[in-house]
């Protein structure tokens, strides 16, 4: 039970971390593309 | 649903519209089209596949179950991510040893002939093709039970706007609009989760107020009945065309691996965010149906301007499957049947021609039976439980192994998907045993037999694409 009672707000809390660096690294590889083909 | 989030839910279609217009000139030729130029780096893989795997299932699938059995069917399903960290670190990157292939049917040729590649790609488009019409529904699903608007609406306007941005780009626009519908799920369902939480009093009041068997592993399921939905998970989707299609699209074996790892850990978590934001709609609105857990806690709970982007995050993680589907549909079809058996004198320009085609005619096909025959898409997902049975194991062998066998690959396919379809329609699954542990079980049979008995030796040697 406290496994889940801690994961409840430490996973969608990470994931959403993850999900913000990782995004931004694939926004900045399609900026780079973007800039490349100009 | 007020102003403020229905700016938010535009903001988000502009932006996927305006990637998709800059990035659609980049196509000159089908391999843009099909792989992206083979340009595509690992946190740009990640997304992408994990945008394409996580859709109307994993998110309004995953808290449905989870609201009418508890945990246990995430467990049985977190095969899938298991399966896809494990596939991800050992074969996805000797995929790229294949120089110039771009899809399965590339691969098959060259290990087994033109018959593996012939029924590769069948399936492959027929399995892409039901797994579209079910986006396109579950499109229609999100504006339903959000909005109250009827469900055509969204399965026309989502399907639109994914069929222009899929055409115009290709594997390019569909990378790039993945990354952004991947930020936009990866963010906005977790926060949904946090404020369902905190909204009951924090997670020890929401834990304290499930029954036991909702936190159990395995809940109410028999032992065999876990194992047939745990396999159905971790080998229905393995190393399906628009998956393999994104490790194809990577410039080497690193980037191969640490996309498709990274995506396989992300996926875990994500379906714990589901089946937890479907736990909370058991405990808040017990009365509702399982299938509207989600759409509820979004609705209900959730303040003015978040729910506008956790609904624009719905509409991602649906949208997102349905433009891998429909690119890689159009890409199989063009590379294993039109070039490989139909036209193979045909030039660049005319097969990219003939991808974008396709991809109009699947995708308008699709909306069509989503919306008036929605049976033709039950039907076409019957191709879900004979993928595995058919071309996981010769497709394994052949990438870890180097294995060559034409007469052992074709008859453990055939024979694999015939038993697969006779234990599942014809005997309807006794003993509680699936059509799809039945198929396995004769594939690898028959691949074993054929192999020792005809095939061992054989040195079948054809022209790598």
């Amino acid at each position: 039970m406290i496994v889940y009672a801690i994961a409840l707000y430490l996973v969608p809390a990470l994931l959403a971390l993850a999900a913000s660096v990782i995004g931004a690294a694939g926004l900045r590889f399609y900026w780079r593309e973007v800039r490349r083909e100009d | 649903m007020n102003t403020l989030d229905a700016l938010g839910i535009l903001a988000y279609l502009a932006v996927i519209l305006v990637i998709g217009i800059t990035t659609m000139r980049r196509i000159k030729k089908p391999s843009d089209f099909a792989v992206g130029g083979n340009r595509i780096i690992w946190p740009v893989m990640l997304a992408t596949l994990a945008a394409s795997f996580l859709g109307g299932g994993a998110s309004l699938g995953r808290a449905s179950e989870s609201f009418s059995s508890g945990y246990s069917f995430m467990f049985a399903a977190s095969a899938f991510p298991i399966q896809t960290l494990l596939v991800g670190y050992f074969v996805a990157p000797r995929l790229k040893r294949y120089y110039g292939a771009e899809t399965l049917g590339d691969i098959m040729q060259q290990h087994y002939g033109r018959p593996a590649r012939l029924i590769t790609g069948g399936i492959s488009v027929v399995y892409c093709v039901g797994l579209l019409g079910t986006q396109a529904l579950a499109l229609g699903t999100v504006v339903n039970s959000v909005f109250g608007m009827p469900t055509w609406i969204g399965v026309i306007v989502g399907m639109t706007l994914v069929l222009l941005y899929s055409t115009a780009g290709g594997m390019w626009t569909t990378v790039q609009t993945d990354v952004v519908q991947f930020i936009m799920l990866g963010i906005f369902l977790p926060v949904a989760l946090i404020i369902g939480v905190h909204a009951m009093g924090g997670p020890w009041e929401l834990v304290n107020q499930l029954p036991d068997t909702h936190l159990s592993v395995s809940g109410d399921y028999t032992p065999l009945a876990f194992l047939g939905v745990f396999l159905a998970f971790g080998l229905g989707e393995m190393l399906i065309p628009p998956y393999a299609q994104r490790a194809f699209a990577t410039p080497d074996e690193t980037n191969a691996r640490k996309g498709y790892v990274g995506a396989g850990l992300f996926g875990f978590f994500f379906y714990f965010v589901s089946a937890s934001i479907g736990l909370v709609a058991l405990v808040r609105f017990p009365d509702v149906p399982a299938d509207q857990a989600l759409p509820t806690v979004v609705r209900e709970v959730l303040p003015a301007g978040i729910t506008g982007l956790v609904v624009a995050a719905l509409l991602a993680v649906v949208m997102s499957s349905a433009d891998s589907y429909l690119n890689s549909t159009s890409v199989v079809f063009a590379k294993d049947v039109y070039t490989a058996f139909i036209n193979p004198a045909a030039s660049e320009r005319k097969v990219l021609v003939y991808e974008r085609c396709t991809n109009v005619c699947v995708g308008v096909g699709a909306t069509v039976f989503a919306l008036s025959v929605p049976s033709i898409v039950d039907a076409l997902m019957y191709s879900y439980s004979l993928w595995a049975p058919t071309v996981i194991l010769p497709l394994f062998l052949a990438v870890m192994f180097g294995l060559r066998a034409r007469r052992a690959a074709t008859a453990a396919m055939l024979s694999g998907a015939a038993a697969t379809a006779l234990w599942t329609w014809g005997l309807a699954e006794p003993l509680g045993i699936t059509g799809l542990m039945v198929g396995l079980v004769v594939n690898a049979a028959t691949f074993a037999l054929v192999y020792l008995t005809l095939d061992r030796g054989d040195r079948l040697q054809e022209v790598a694409p």
